[in-house]
């Protein structure tokens, strides 16, 4: 369902009212952008991707619906820049950067060795495996809004978030025999 | 089934990835700057576009006409 917020950044948008720009950008940047560094891997390039998926917001966004979900809307533009750009590259297995590199919310040395080993553990997961845990675990969106952002139907969605579940659990346990690296659908 | 909801948990508890400030103020920038140039049509070719119009229209009015009279 779409939040109050959103949809006063969509009229604003629809006007071409740069406000409507920054509500959406106040609302969504930093969990787009944690979405794209955790999926992709790469600071970088989850840079590249932000910037594109904001870009596209600028362009196609005052002729959005104002009932349209925008979270939703961005997910999906941030996730189909990650896998038009991985298509091209095939980067979905490669990591360059830490995901667990702030501790700010961790206090002491065992938590922060948890977090790492937790961090180092989902970034061994396949690029779909991570999008479906990061969209339904980390976003906390529902199963019907994950199918929507991928193009699936649900009880598709719910079967791949299941394994998913698994793969990281067998990660964690350091059973790295059903885990591969390979690229965004393998 | 726990076991694997605090997984969800722990997925949550992720620290945040802080956007560098000059990035943002970029990107912010150039949205802006984009969104206006979307938001303005260009006067000029809306005025050119609109003279041709009733222009045309003049003529097919007037050409109408003559074949009545």
């Amino acid at each position: 369902m779409p939040e109050t917020s959103d949809r006063e950044a969509l009229m604003l948008l629809a006007r071409g009212d740069s406000r409507g720009f920054d509500l959406a950008y106040a609302s969504y940047s930093e969990r787009v952008f944690a979405f794209l560094v955790r999926l992709s891997g790469s600071r970088v390039l989850a840079e590249d991707l932000f910037q594109h998926t904001f870009m596209r917001l600028a362009e196609v966004g005052p002729r959005l619906r104002l009932d349209s979900d925008l979270r939703a809307w961005l997910f999906t533009v941030a996730r189909n820049a990650f896998h038009s750009h991985a298509r091209s590259r095939s980067v979905a297995g490669r990591f360059d950067v830490e995901l667990a590199d702030r501790h700010e919310t961790v206090t002491t040395p065992e938590a922060s060795l948890t977090l790492t080993e937790f961090a180092n553990a989902f970034s061994t997961l396949r690029a779909s495996d991570r999008e479906l845990l990061l969209l339904f675990g980390a976003e906390g969106l529902s199963y019907a809004e994950v199918a929507a952002i991928l193009g699936l139907d649900q009880v598709t969605v719910r079967k791949r978030v299941s394994r998913a579940r698994v793969r990281l659990t067998e990660a964690l346990d350091g059973d790295t025999t059903v885990v591969s690296k390979s690229g965004v659908n393998g | 089934m726990t076991e694997v909801d605090e997984l969800l948990a722990r997925l949550r508890k992720l620290p945040a990835v802080p956007l560098d400030a000059e990035f943002q103020a970029s990107v912010r920038l150039r949205a802006h700057r984009r969104l206006r140039s979307r938001a303005r049509p260009a006067p000029f070719a809306s005025l050119a576009l609109a003279g041709t119009v009733v222009l045309y229209l003049g003529w097919a009015l007037q050409f109408a006409s003559a074949l009545y009279h």
